[in-house]
């Protein structure tokens, strides 16, 4: 009784006087445990660090934790960090919730070194004006996974995927498999249309040879009405409308993994960071390639960074960087992106005796890291949710045959013009 | 009794609601009084749409369901027991939960594939009428049980003799249905119906987890529409300007429909 007194007495102090709190949301953006690994994670870095505790938050997926963070914003309580889409710069710059890394960078020596070991691709969302304001934590790109099973049975090469995109309509069309009554069993492949996202999409489009903004427009210039758009969209809703090759309607992300798992789809685009859940629940073997191209590889990247809010003390602040600077080193990167399927975001993790044995026994987890030297930012913009919304519904109106593509891509760019005038005068 | 006694007795809950429920409501439409005028966007005009089609097919429907369902499983036999836990259950599980065995049961290549096919409706939730009538059939399922009970509850309380009356006057079961239960359950069907109408309007947990409004705005509810403009663009003042012209709507439906309704309603005693 006496020592569980003074057990209590003991953490009383502790979580009074000698430790620091500090308060971190994050999201999960893909299938899997992962909000587990984050959270082992940090106990890890609490039992190295005594003095600190960590007190998180899990937010949902990347929208739900954004909202919390900027409603813990308005309510005047923000958090110490919280890892956002490395997209929302422009947003949190808007809320004015956010300072850079800078001041650190110049003290830290730490810090600096890290900043120069990401992988330059996901730096590219996080800086503006020579300041950076974002450091990477769970990155990626979108691959291709294929079902090595089905391309055996359907007479493909299972070491040679589809290279361009008419390879890849002629690949899916052999994979597709019906029954005797002529329904469909195996798609070919499935390229979500996800419910809110572009992301999917502008990689189509930097394959056709575009980008769907200007990267000198800071934050104010989507280009819709372009050529490339067109195509990707015509090609995404070719695919079930004139080739039959994929689901009809608008394809959901989330299902999407579970779908390829189940030997449901031989074919799919998806996030890297869904690999994790693929290995674990695949029971055929699968492959991982580069997303064909029209004229050029290439696709955006994608996924989350941590970032440094307004109105934390210096000795939080003290505490925040040192959680960041364990969350975005080598070894935690490497753990990380094990667990996950995430690319490890600092080149160095790639050296480590932990990542070769991986590498070696999944090879898969290779593409994401080699697909990085062909990707772009990703869609850098204010009032991002509205934007990305008006875009994913001329997509959709174009993958349900609502609309005809050109009409989709000039109505869209006139509302993406107006939804930025407040933002961009 | 002076009409301040009770008041006592109120304080503990008037201070929260007004802390958390009426204060923050007022500032979030005070904030919205600017932007009323910003509000007229071909999106709003789809969520007034698609908001008042999903109140006219899921209030009569699921009225209906609970009404049948109250009627096929009266009384105490084993499988009635069964049939009403079976259509009780949804009201007991999280409307969350409750979807997201949808969203399995949906996938173009899920476990009802056949019967989808057969209803012309291969990827449900990928095409707008098809998302829109899952969305509307959750709701219906998700709140029937709970109109059963109450039914269950009004049928009990029905008058023996009147229901002996019409049968040795002679009438038919359908007369009798028509023509004594009815009316006589008149005040449980004016309760359930407004229920039904509140529920409508303000349960959208399901369109979160399956369809986020879409495809195409075709199940965008003008609530989710609220939390959208609020949560996700970070307009606050629209989403408050959306809330306060519903909550007039709403307010005034009531007003209106009230009188009217309460005119056709039998009050025993």
């Amino acid at each position: 009784m006496l020592r569980l007194a003074a057990a209590v007495l003991t953490a009383l102090g502790l979580a009074l006087g000698q430790q620091t709190v500090i308060t971190f949301y994050y999201p999960v953006g893909v299938a899997g445990p992962l909000a587990r690994f984050i959270e082992g994670y940090v106990r890890d870095f609490e039992r190295q660090n005594p003095g600190i505790r960590v007190n998180t938050v899990f937010g949902g997926n990347y929208e739900e934790n954004q909202a919390k963070v900027v409603a813990a914003i308005k309510a005047g309580n923000p958090p110490d960090t919280a890892i956002l889409l490395s997209q929302q710069l422009y947003t949190l710059l808007s809320l004015d919730a956010i300072e850079p890394f800078d001041p650190y960078l110049a003290k830290d020596p730490e810090l600096k070194r890290a900043v120069q070991d990401f992988f330059p691709a996901f730096m590219m969302n996080s800086t503006l004006d020579g300041k950076v304001y974002s450091l990477p934590f769970q990155r990626s790109t979108p691959i291709l996974y294929y079902n090595k099973e089905a391309f055996r049975e359907a007479g493909l090469d299972p070491e040679r995927p589809p290279t361009t995109w008419d390879e890849l309509v002629e690949y899916a069309k052999r994979l597709t498999k019906r029954d005797a009554q002529g329904r469909v069993v195996r798609y070919g492949v499935a390229i979500p249309t996800e419910d809110r996202s572009t992301w999917l999409l502008e990689g189509l489009v930097i394959q056709a040879g575009g980008l769907l903004y200007d990267p000198a427009g800071r934050g104010c210039k989507v280009l819709v009405d372009t050529e490339p758009v067109r195509k990707a969209m015509q090609f995404k809703a070719d695919l079930a409308r004139k080739h039959g090759v994929s689901p009809e309607g608008v394809i959901a992300w989330g299902t999407t993994p579970g779908d390829f798992a189940a030997g449901k789809v031989a074919m799919i685009y998806h996030s890297t960071g869904s690999l994790g859940f693929i290995r674990n629940n695949a029971r055929f073997p699968f492959g991982t390639a580069f997303q064909p191209k029209l004229v050029r590889y290439g696709v955006p990247t994608g996924g989350a960074n941590f970032y440094l809010f307004k109105g934390s003390d210096p000795g939080k602040r003290e505490a925040t960087l040192r959680f960041i600077k364990f969350m975005t080193s080598p070894e935690l990167q490497a753990r990380w992106s094990i667990d996950s399927g995430y690319v490890a975001a600092r080149r160095s993790s790639w050296n480590l005796p932990l990542m070769r044995e991986y590498v070696r026994q999944w090879p898969q987890a290779l593409t994401a890291r080699e697909q990085l030297a062909y990707a772009k930012a990703e869609l850098p913009v204010y009032n991002l949710q509205q934007v990305k919304d008006i875009i994913a519904e001329a997509e959709q109106a174009v993958v349900l045959g609502r609309k005809e593509v050109r009409e989709a891509t000039r109505e869209a760019q006139r509302r993406v013009d107006e939804a930025l005038r407040p933002f961009c005068r | 009794m002076a009409w301040h006694r009770p008041l006592p007795f109120l304080l503990p809950t008037l201070v929260f609601l007004l802390a958390f429920t009426y204060l923050p409501f007022l500032i979030a439409a005070w904030q919205g009084v600017p932007a009323l005028g910003s509000l007229a966007q071909r999106e709003n005009a789809n969520a007034l749409r698609v908001t008042l089609l999903y109140t006219l097919l899921t209030v009569p429907l699921s009225v209906a369901l609970g009404l049948l369902a109250a009627l096929a499983v009266e009384g105490t036999s084993r499988l009635r027991l069964l049939v009403r836990t079976l259509v009780f259950h949804p009201v007991i599980l999280p409307t969350v939960a409750f979807a997201a065995v949808f969203l399995y049961l949906l996938n173009p290549l899920g476990p009802l594939q056949g019967v989808l096919r057969l209803l012309g409706l291969q990827n449900p939730l990928g095409d707008p009428l098809g998302a829109f009538l899952a969305v509307v059939l959750i709701g219906v399922l998700k709140d029937a049980g709970l109109y059963m009970l109450y039914y269950l509850a009004g049928l009990q309380a029905l008058p023996k003799e009147l229901l002996e009356a019409a049968r040795v006057d002679g009438a038919g079961r359908v007369a009798t249905f028509l023509r004594v239960t009815l009316p006589l359950l008149s005040p449980t069907t004016f309760f359930v119906a407004i229920m039904a109408t509140l529920g409508a309007l303000r349960n959208v947990d399901h369109i979160f987890v399956l369809t986020k409004g879409g495809p195409v705005g075709a199940t965008d509810h003008l609530l989710y529409r609220v939390y959208v403009l609020g949560f996700e663009y970070f307009h606050f003042p629209q989403a408050g300007a959306l809330t306060l012209v519903l909550l007039t709507a709403l307010t005034t439906l009531a007003l209106l429909a009230m009188p009217r309704l309460e005119k056709g309603v039998h009050y025993d005693g």
